[in-house]
């Protein structure tokens, strides 16, 4: 279902939880509704569900305005962020029951539901209660209960809150595959960048109410277009000072300007280590963390702090050493404007004398 | 270690004095004069009346109030077009019955429809009398159960949450069918309860139905009317009798409540 929306509003009393939000969903599309907690995405989701009325705009599927159809009528799947699953029924009879509210044959049903047991890998477990499932399994049948009907959009309010991370990573990579193998149009909201990147073909990136930006995970990442969406992407520190860097002075020309570091813009090394020494500042090693798979590395610049990571394999630095630093680029914004910079030095001006 | 003996020993006391030994004198005194006594008492033309009485507003209560009591729960924890401050207004209104004195409730019904009030003559001339009769008396019962069923639904609504009713609502039922199929499993060991509650509490009221019914023989009298009836004319043995009918019907609901609290425990 081809999906828009324009200038959506919702306030509860003074409080403006959904500002002016428009945009376009393709048919087909998996979308994840990204933001920090209570910044308005859930709310947004309601909204598209017909489970909360907006205070202004439109919501349009498939070129027909459909604010004023309920819940009952709008050809939507949810997944609640518990699940909401019917507790007295079986797993048989929560599938079963959008199909059983449109009078379908108990033929028709059986036929349905089992082609959905099989696809969610729930078969045996049909006639279990839902005390009786496992967090991932409640997922599955939830799952499985929106797309029963044959809904036209699914949309998703986090849905692996409620499981531990072992299964959850497991989890997504399932409900991606199950997505693309049904083709419905879905959104998701989640607050787990990760979760983000890894299951959705485009991200909108909700902050107080506002849509910040939309895009492919890969767009986001490279091109921010504000502060939020920079900090909120990826791994990040800010620089207050800029003047500490080294290769960025030409951002010294507008006044207020900070700088947003990214643990994989800083490549660092043992004095000498790094080819283009003249880019390079020194730093002290503040301390380090060992993260599974690498170094988590604190420096300290001028009393600034970065942070970066260091591969196993080289060789282990140790707290108070002295280190070069190369930052090869930063996000710069101001008050007015934001844009990235590559490392003015790292193009040295007059090779021939080196 | 003794001084808890003690205690222990003292709420045996009191617990057979205050309930056992009462209940073995009803018992003993009922069949005082044997079967044949015990027997006539109940089959006095205004013990079968008033028991009568009784089972009639007993049934006419419990089931309005049952309706009434979850559509108002309902209505208070899930109504959106309902203010927050009208919610709350209502939501102490309802524990009203349980601040005020029966007696004083039976009161208010009659200034407000007794037969020298405007709305009473109004309905008496309609050939509809409130006061001093059948519908009178079952308003002075609504008055003084209605708490029972909300304050028995109305938790158990805030503790299951709305998200089942919409997710229903996503899959494309409506609110009736939703009811049925999703809310009502789930409350309704709770209405249940309520039930028992609106029961025993309309079987053993007497102050703000004496008030309303006038307390007239064969007329408007209840089986707690009569046996306060009989109490005053030393009709020990009758009195007695219907007590202990009262008393059978008490100890069966106290059963059945401990019974459903413990199903709506389970859900």
């Amino acid at each position: 279902m081809h999906i828009e929306v324009r200038n959506l509003n919702k306030s509860f009393g003074d409080f403006h939880a959904v500002q002016d939000v428009s945009f376009e969903i393709e048919k087909g599309h998996l979308i994840g509704l990204l933001g920090p907690s209570g910044g308005g995405k859930t709310s947004i989701l309601r909204m598209l569900a017909g489970l909360e009325t907006p205070t202004s705009g439109d919501i349009i599927f498939h070129g027909k305005r459909v604010n004023d159809l309920p819940p009952q009528e709008r050809g939507i799947g949810f997944v609640f962020q518990n699940y909401a699953l019917f507790k007295h029924m079986t797993v048989y009879d929560n599938i079963a029951f959008g199909l059983k509210v449109k009078k379908q044959s108990k033929e028709q049903i059986r036929e349905r539901v089992s082609t959905l047991v099989e696809l969610t890998g729930l078969k045996g477990f049909e006639h279990r209660y839902v005390h009786q499932l496992s967090g991932g399994q409640r997922q599955r049948v939830a799952f499985a209960r929106a797309l029963a009907p044959e809904p036209q959009l699914l949309l998703l309010d986090e849905p692996f809150a409620a499981i531990d991370a072992k299964i959850r990573t497991e989890l997504r990579t399932w409900l991606k595959e199950m997505i693309e193998r049904v083709g419905i149009t879905s959104i998701f909201v989640t607050h787990d960048q990760d979760e983000a990147i890894e299951v959705a073909d485009e991200i909108m990136i909700i902050g107080k109410g506002r849509l910040e930006q939309k895009g492919t995970p890969w767009e986001i990442y490279k091109n921010p277009e504000t502060p939020f969406v920079a900090s909120f992407i990826g791994e990040s520190t800010i620089v207050e000072d800029i003047k500490v860097l080294k290769g960025f002075d030409s951002a010294l020309n507008y006044p207020g300007t900070k700088a947003l570091i990214r643990p994989e813009y800083i490549e660092i090394g043992k004095p000498g280590e790094i080819r283009l020494q003249s880019a390079t500042v020194n730093a002290t090693v503040k301390a380090l963390h060992f993260r599974g798979s690498e170094w988590m590395v604190e420096l300290l610049v001028d009393n600034v702090k970065l942070i970066t990571y260091r591969s196993l394999e080289k060789e282990v630095l140790q707290p108070g050493e002295q280190v070069s630093v190369l930052v090869h680029r930063a996000y710069l914004f101001n008050d007015t404007d934001s844009w990235i910079m590559e490392n003015s030095l790292k193009v040295d001006p007059m090779p021939i004398h080196i | 270690m003794t001084i808890r003996r003690t205690w222990i020993g003292l709420t045996y006391i009191v617990f057979t004095l205050l309930l056992i030994i009462p209940l073995i004198e009803i018992f003993t005194g009922s069949w005082a004069d044997g079967w044949s006594g015990f027997a006539e008492g109940l089959t006095r033309k205004q013990s079968i009346h008033a028991l009568q009485m009784t089972a009639s507003i007993v049934v006419v209560v419990t089931a309005i109030n049952t309706v009434f009591g979850v559509m108002l729960a309902l209505y208070l924890v899930r109504a959106e077009w309902m203010g927050a401050r009208l919610k709350r207004l209502l939501n102490s209104i309802v524990d009203l019955p349980f601040a005020v004195s029966p007696v004083i409730g039976g009161l208010m019904i009659v200034l407000l429809l007794g037969p020298n009030t405007v709305i009473g003559a109004f309905f008496e001339d309609a050939g509809f009398k409130v006061v001093y009769a059948l519908p009178g008396m079952i308003l002075a019962s609504l008055f003084v159960t209605f708490p029972l069923m909300v304050r028995e639904v109305l938790p158990v609504l805030q503790e299951i949450g709305a998200q089942q009713e919409e997710a229903a609502s996503t899959l494309g039922a409506y609110s009736w069918y939703t009811f049925w199929k999703v809310t009502w499993p789930s409350i309704r060991w709770g209405v249940i309860y309520g039930v028992v509650l609106t029961v025993a509490r309309t079987l053993g009221e007497f102050g703000a139905v004496l008030v309303v019914s006038g307390n007239i023989m064969n007329k408007t009298q209840t089986a707690t009317t009569l046996v306060y009836q009989d109490v005053e004319n030393f009709n020990v043995v009758e009195a007695n009798g219907v007590a202990l009918v009262l008393a059978v019907f008490s100890v069966g609901l106290l059963l059945l409540m401990e019974w459903a609290k413990k199903r709506k425990e389970v859900h």
